[in-house]
């Protein structure tokens, strides 16, 4: 009796396509986990192990859109667990400046203290990260790790001859209402590119007539993982390529990634990669410490 | 008889101290003083040519990628990670290989460089489709 796929090299029709393709039924995607085990395809012959060779031959990537805020890009000939660790990191490690410490003078607006310090906290800030140090422990503040910024603003009415009037000045603050103030060589250094909201026209508060609201407010360098307002994308997403008939390919990952307008979408994934890299270089590094700390490896 | 009334203790925001959350910071930076390991290899003892790493500080990112670099390794018998609390920021990944040598730490070893040269190649090959627009 023909066994026409025993040892041939090749996989049966129906388990190629299970495993290049996911498939879609009414009620669930199906068939949707990655057969990555090396030795998955033995008894067919097939060898399912990495293969550099190979990855770098298939590996395609091509930029769909990009703009000042948003990139969609395919990633073709990864396995979903790469695309899902960028797509991590995007949103929660890749380091971005956000404010983090409030010092209010007076404020005698409807918004609380701790709500109006939330709101801020929020702001897309444009300054580059990379050009910042995160604060370690109680590490002094200076010039590399904070920005600072100086809102001032007092709501009055527009106008004096008519007591009856509603016309109000500053009843809405807006992000643009923030002042920057350099530090150090700040003002140097960012000469090219003032440090600013990304947005100038964002509500922070409503004011009356009368109230008034004076701080002081660090912006200084964090992640997504301790708060979100330090995440650099808007969105990070993926999804898989659709096909006609109903399926998913595997492998073919379009991304999209939305920036808050701190760094250009471009780069966010190239920092990404970098974190990635360095998290993986570390634990390399790690790794052999603990075993050689632990007296010649478990291995041996 | 009207009880007195007690004000509720007051707490801070900041303040951990009612509630198990974990410091936010906590949950992925080392402590300064060196008292956590980032990486310790336990060596299993029922199982032959098989470890248990923890790995503090880390989540699905690192442990997905590492499991999946792993079992790509023709080596490699078993790999699998879990998060074992989800308040306690660190993950277990299990090795086990076919042999001695190459032993699981050695697998682990060529699993993170090849997830680096992996992740390198990506970034080369974005960086032209980048260009390329």
């Amino acid at each position: 009796m023909p066994l026409p796929h025993v040892s041939d090299g090749t996989l049966p029709a129906h388990v190629e396509e299970q495993r290049t393709r996911v498939s879609i039924h009414e009620d669930a995607p199906r068939m949707t986990a990655t057969v990555e085990a090396a030795g998955a395809y033995f008894a067919s012959g097939v060898d399912n192990s990495f293969s550099m060779e190979r990855f770098r031959r298939d590996l395609r990537i091509e930029v769909q859109q990009l703009d000042e805020e948003e990139i969609v890009f395919d990633v073709i000939g990864i396995d979903a667990a790469i695309a899902n660790a960028f797509r991590r990191i995007l949103l929660s490690e890749v380091p971005a400046m956000a404010i983090d410490k409030v010092f209010i003078l007076n404020n005698t607006s409807m918004t609380e203290d701790e709500v109006l310090a939330h709101r801020l906290g929020l702001i897309p800030i444009r300054a580059d990260p990379r050009l910042f140090r995160e604060r370690v422990g109680d590490e002094d503040p200076d010039e590399h790790h904070v920005i600072a910024f100086r809102l001032e603003i007092k709501c009055t009415r527009g106008n004096k001859d008519d007591p009856g009037s509603s016309e109000m000045v500053n009843s809405r603050v807006l992000s643009s209402h923030l002042q920057w103030i350099p530090q150090g060589d700040q003002e140097e250094r960012f000469r090219e590119r003032e440090i600013k909201p990304v947005h100038d026209d964002i509500l922070i508060a409503k004011l009356r007539p009368g109230q008034e609201i004076v701080l002081e407010a660090w912006c200084e360098k964090g992640i997504g993982k301790t708060h979100s307002k330090w995440s650099p994308v808007a969105t990070a997403s993926y999804r898989l390529l659709p096909e006609i008939r109903c399926s998913r390919v595997r492998d073919h990952f379009i991304f999209s990634v939305e920036s808050t307008g701190i760094l250009p979408p471009e780069e966010l994934f190239c920092e990404a990669a970098k974190v990635l890299m360095q998290k993986a270089a570390d634990l390399a590094q790690l790794l052999k410490d603990a075993v050689l700390g632990q007296g010649g490896g478990a291995d041996e | 008889m009207v009880m007195p009334f007690t004000p509720p203790a007051l707490v801070s925001p900041l303040s951990n101290t009612f509630w198990n959350k974990p410091d936010d910071f906590d949950v992925w930076r080392l402590p300064d003083d060196d008292s956590v390991q980032k990486v310790t290899v336990q060596k299993d003892t029922m199982v032959p040519n098989a470890v248990t790493l923890v790995i503090e500080r880390e989540d699905h990112t690192v442990g997905n990628l590492l499991r999946m670099e792993l079992l790509e390794d023709k080596e490699v018998l078993f790999s699998g990670y879990r998060v074992p609390h989800p308040l306690e920021p660190a993950i277990q990944l299990k090795v086990q290989t076919k042999s001695e040598d190459p032993g699981p730490v050695k697998a682990v070893d060529t699993a993170i460089e090849r997830s680096v040269a992996t992740l390198d190649k990506i970034g080369e090959a974005f960086a032209k489709a980048k260009a390329r627009h």
